[in-house]
């Protein structure tokens, strides 16, 4: 018997790959922190706002997000979007994770 | 508000000059989005809120993409070897050197000889050990020399640092 601690720590590893193409998708419109937390939990993909917030200002450095602070609200929030690198990135993203899963589903049917 | 004040300042803190005033700006409206939808007294959401961001120092690590790691995966296996290698001819060296040292001292028990001759000999072996070490984590870190802190202590918000009097709540 694999104990729990195992699976949960293969569990853990196979998310944190996905969690930059999960938080892309979601950024064709500008949105911020909050707001993403929120979108991604009730789309069933829960993150660590510990996680989340870290990550986007790495992506924000990385070239593949833009970011604009807006001020007119009740405190100033900033807004994350893709940019022209960060489109790319998000469909390279996607073709591989779609070529992935067609793989390992025939994978795991052929058993 | 304090409390978390407080937090952004353990975060930005460790990071890069250059990175802190963006970081303080977003996570404090982060966090305070956090806490309106939270349910209870100013103080208890605060709590909650900041106890599920978690370790400050952890936080800060993956705001900068920082190294977790003293001495990392591709360096490990070569340390191991360096390490078994320099610590054993270390210890010859000592355990000869001392040997030599004590062999004629007359003012001594057998005994307490033999016990100088073993001490003389780990400690050789563990400074060895150690400048080894020392020198693998420079290899490491020889770009961008980051913070290490142990994940392993529990940490509650309590430990969060005190803010100083040059720190502007409002910037």
């Amino acid at each position: 018997m694999v104990d729990k601690e195992l699976i949960s720590a293969q569990m853990l590893e196979m998310r944190r790959g996905t969690i930059t193409l999960a938080l892309l998708s979601q950024l064709d419109e500008a949105r911020y922190g909050y707001d993403l937390l929120q979108r991604l939990e009730s789309a069933g993909f829960s993150i660590d706002a510990g996680t989340l917030y870290p990550l986007l200002r790495r992506l924000e450095r990385q070239g593949l997000l833009e970011s604009l602070w807006e001020t007119s609200g009740t405190r100033p929030r900033k807004y994350y979007r893709l940019s022209v690198g960060g489109k790319a990135m998000y469909i390279s993203l996607k073709q591989e994770w779609e070529q992935m899963t067609h793989v390992i589903q025939l994978m795991i049917k052929e058993q | 508000m304090e409390l978390s004040e407080r937090y952004v300042y353990a975060v930005t803190r460790l990071l890069p000059k250059s990175q802190q005033g963006e970081v303080e700006k977003a996570l404090r409206s982060d966090i305070q989005d956090m806490v309106d939808a939270e349910q209870g007294t100013k103080e208890e959401r605060v709590r909650r809120v900041l106890t599920s961001l978690g370790r400050p120092e952890k936080m800060a690590m993956n705001y900068s993409g920082a190294k977790q790691y003293l001495i990392g995966p591709e360096w490990f296996s070569i340390y191991m070897r360096a390490l078994k290698v320099i610590c054993s001819v270390a210890s010859l060296v000592a355990l000869v050197i001392f040997t030599i040292k004590y062999a004629d001292a007359t003012s001594e028990s057998i005994i307490g000889r033999i016990v100088d001759i073993l001490l003389g000999t780990i400690s050789g072996g563990i400074q060895a050990a150690f400048w080894v070490t020392v020198a693998f984590v420079y290899f490491e870190h020889a770009k961008a020399n980051k913070k290490n802190p142990e994940e392993v202590l529990a940490w509650s918000v309590d430990d969060l640092p005190k803010l100083p009097r040059r720190w502007n709540q409002q910037r």
